[in-house]
């Protein structure tokens, strides 16, 4: 591409501020950092980093690709909301090399990549609002962001997608709730004692399936609803082996706030964690992806 | 990639949707019946591309939905065809079901004689 072009395509993005949060202050607990004026209760430090780096790669192998819309090739503006790394978003520009790909995140600690001609990483907070045009994106693509958003804000979160994307353009949304195929009674007692804790922090994950149909109630048409699973431990190979560290440093990352909250110490939770991961690898269990996505209607 | 011209195929709206519907019922059953694999998922994106194709296609609100794809994503539907026709001959016979069967040998024949030298599919890991 020539100079010229880049250039052109950099002022082809529409005008749009960085808007720094007040998140920045973080919070150490359990040795890990985490955000002190946020829901959001994952930690935001290097080790969890690594384990969302694991986790796209993961992912990929899983699911089979970064994006599962019937969108086109010829795609020009694609936003990434809790972009973490950034990593999608530069994965992505190399499967749409025309595309203008923006990736929002809370703080820009977590950014791995900095901006250029394909990409812009920009700090925001779905919960404020998207700071962009009505109809800016052809494709606005959110994924795992279960610990970011409050059961309550779900409607409102959606509403935000909707109105940054262009008419005929597309949304998707993939989560995780404690949905596990083959899953064994531990598995089951940890994942319903982990939703309680979350229930009381306001994040609802049993409701996480449900999230198509919010999709549907918000107006997108041809809304696809595809339950996936992606297999957890070495019985399911390479994949399965990627998959189940990535759960594992998930639970390790949720440990602090959880046993805080439960008032449990962290070597029951961790054995409790060590028995269920053996069951994983006994019963051949898979953890279910729920993904939904969907078109905004064509203006008449 | 091949390097073979494309294929061309037309179809009328309703042979679109139900293509449409073949390739989200296929994504369904091969996640949820196949181990990953980079041949799965292969096949998979294949399909996505072929979905969105056809979707766009569609969005253009003309009669006759004019489908160009690559050999290897005709390959993909021929093998998309093969699943499916197994699949649903293992269900219960019924007017629907022996329809989509008829229909879909119909799209599998069709494209065996635009890609004669097809590449079958070996046989890939199962679930549980």
């Amino acid at each position: 591409m020539t100079i010229f072009a880049r250039l052109f395509r950099r002022q082809r993005v529409p005008p749009i501020h960085e808007m720094l949060t007040s998140a920045e202050k973080t919070l150490i607990v359990d040795d890990r950092a985490r955000l002190e004026d946020s829901p959001y209760f994952l930690p935001k430090d290097t080790q969890e980093d690594n384990r969302l780096l694991l986790q796209h790669t993961a992912l990929y192998a899983a699911i089979g690709n970064h994006y599962l819309a019937p969108i086109k090739p010829d795609i020009v503006n694609i936003l990434d909301v809790g972009t973490g790394t950034g990593i999608w978003p530069v994965d992505m520009s190399r499967l749409f090399p025309s595309a203008h790909i923006v990736g929002i995140d809370l703080i820009p600690s977590s950014f791995h990549y900095s901006s250029n001609a394909a990409c812009t990483f920009l700090c925001c907070d779905i919960l404020k609002g998207l700071p962009f045009p009505d109809q800016q994106f052809d494709f606005v693509h959110q994924r795992l962001l279960v610990a970011g958003i409050p059961t309550t804000h779900w409607p409102d979160v959606i509403r935000e997608l909707i109105r940054v994307t262009r008419p005929g353009g597309w949304i998707e949304l993939l989560e995780v709730g404690i949905t596990v195929k083959n899953a064994g009674p531990e598995t089951t007692r940890l994942l319903t004692w982990m939703a309680d804790m979350s229930k009381e922090r306001g994040f609802d994950i049993s409701a996480i399936p449900q999230l198509g149909e919010l999709l549907v109630r918000a107006g997108l048409q041809t809304v696809e609803i595809q339950n996936i699973p992606a297999p957890l431990g070495t019985w399911g190979g390479r994949v399965g082996g990627m998959l189940k560290s990535d759960v594992l440093s998930a639970f390790d990352a949720v440990k602090g706030a959880y046993c805080t909250q439960a008032s449990m110490p962290t070597e029951q939770y961790e054995a409790w964690v060590k028995i269920v991961a053996e069951e994983w690898e006994q019963r051949q269990a898979s953890y279910i992806f729920h993904a939904a996505y969907g078109k905004r209607a064509m203006e008449k | 990639m091949s390097t073979a011209p494309p294929h061309q195929f037309d179809l009328s709206r309703e042979q679109a949707q139900r293509l449409i519907a073949y390739i989200q019922t296929y994504r369904s059953y091969s996640w949820e019946h196949q181990l990953p694999s980079r041949e799965r998922n292969e096949l998979l994106r294949l399909l996505q591309m072929v979905q969105g194709k056809v979707m766009s296609c569609l969005d253009q609100q003309q009669e006759i939905v004019r489908l160009v794809t690559t050999t290897e994503e005709s390959t993909a539907m021929q093998i998309m065809a093969s699943v499916l026709i197994a699949m649903y001959g293992m269900k219960q016979s019924s007017n629907e079901r022996d329809k989509t069967l008829v229909d879909l040998a119909r799209l599998k024949n069709h494209i065996k004689q635009l890609i004669p030298g097809a590449v079958r599919s070996k046989t890939q890991a199962f679930y549980p």
